[in-house]
């Protein structure tokens, strides 16, 4: 028993430190969802999923998916990748008549970290913007945040992007549409 | 310690270093003969739907790298390009009696600089310019269309870069700008 609960421990430990930062988002991310949701106003928000994936759980995951049908291109995808982040947070009781709005401040910030806005879309019922970070010409993160009425989405993907976002783009070009529909 | 001075004084120059190459990129564009600035033009805050794309050089040269087996000569003068930039955002007649003065005083700016207007509709609610800027060689740096539906939507596009009058149409197509439809049928102009 005691040598059960000890290898849980370690397992545990090795899950937390081995593979950095599994399970919680850094603190820029909260605070961009926290300047978000303050915009808002008073609403219920329920965690559907908050998370990061660091290199290490990556390489798992790059493992699991060759194993699968389309393991070999996603695989192959996952290797450009260094880091995720991911926010989905179910939103109730929104104001239908107060206009969605990202602040500004939040595109000083992260234009402060290097992101520069690629796509600004807004409809009626929501928002989405698909910052982008080059180095030199590289394209090494991308993150998105769309704020619908029921639902915030937060990522920021860190690796050598481009080859992911030449997919993208060869898949779904760059149509307005397309874009408010994110 | 001395060490870590050092190795901090590095990281500092670098990143200093970085940040001046950074903001070079930028002035460049705006320093461009087929840039123009937008900034006048406010999207306005209750605007219904916007959308506003801008595509530098580093990422048009992804979008070029992904069309160059299916339209090579497109892929090419995407290659070409520094900056896509379009807004549009949905009006009312009142947003568009505001839009249209500061329309005005854009199309006087450009024409001081020489821009040539290849297109012009005007009727009752459309109000449709396209311009095109030749560089000191003669060649497409620039191009420029301001539409305004008094019921629908405005459009404002800026491309920059040499461009390529056979792909303009195709140009369109790929970001989705109506206005471009059909420009590289009629005859190149001089």
């Amino acid at each position: 028993m005691k040598r059960r609960i000890v290898n849980l421990i370690f397992l545990f430990i090795l899950i937390v430190f081995l593979i950095p930062g599994c399970v919680f988002v850094s603190r820029d991310f909260r605070m961009t969802r926290n300047d978000i949701l303050n915009e808002i106003g008073e609403v219920d928000i329920e965690t559907e999923v908050q998370l990061q994936i660091g290199i290490g759980l990556l390489s798992i995951s790059r493992m699991a998916v060759s194993f699968t049908d389309a393991g070999e291109e996603a695989a192959d995808y996952l290797r450009d990748v260094r880091n995720v982040q991911l926010g989905v947070y179910k939103l109730s009781d929104v104001d239908r008549n107060k206009p969605l709005v990202i602040p500004p401040k939040i595109a000083k910030k992260l234009a402060k970290k290097g992101y520069e806005p690629m796509v600004k879309a807004k409809e009626r019922n929501s928002v989405a913007w698909v910052m982008t970070k080059m180095c030199g010409k590289r394209l090494t993160s991308l993150y998105v945040i769309v704020l619908e009425r029921d639902e915030l989405v937060l990522v920021e993907v860190k690796g050598r992007l481009g080859r992911l976002i030449e997919k993208a783009i060869h898949d779904h070009g760059f149509k307005k549409k397309d874009f408010k529909r994110i | 310690m001395r060490r870590v001075i050092g190795v901090l004084t590095t990281i500092i120059l670098v990143g200093l270093q970085i940040s001046i190459v950074y903001a070079d990129e930028n002035n460049d564009i705006k320093k461009h003969p087929g840039y123009v600035n937008f900034d006048e033009i406010d999207i306005p805050g209750d605007a219904e739907e916007t959308v506003e794309v801008n595509i530098k050089g580093p990422l048009l040269k992804l979008v070029s790298m992904v069309t160059e087996k299916e339209d090579p000569a497109l892929s090419k003068m995407l290659a070409r390009l520094l900056m896509v930039r379009v807004n549009t955002f949905s009006i009312d007649p009142k947003i568009a009696r505001e839009l249209k003065p500061k329309v005005q005083k854009i199309e006087k700016q450009l024409e001081k600089q020489r821009w040539e207007k290849i297109v012009r509709v005007k009727s009752k609610d459309e109000h449709v310019n396209i311009y095109i800027k030749f560089d000191k060689k003669d060649r497409m740096a620039g191009l420029v269309v301001m539409a305004i539906e008094d019921n629908d939507e405005a459009v404002f596009v800026n491309i920059v870069g040499e461009l390529d009058w056979k792909q303009i149409s195709k140009l369109g197509k790929k970001f989705d700008i109506d206005e471009l439809e059909g420009l590289s049928e009629k005859e190149k102009p001089h």
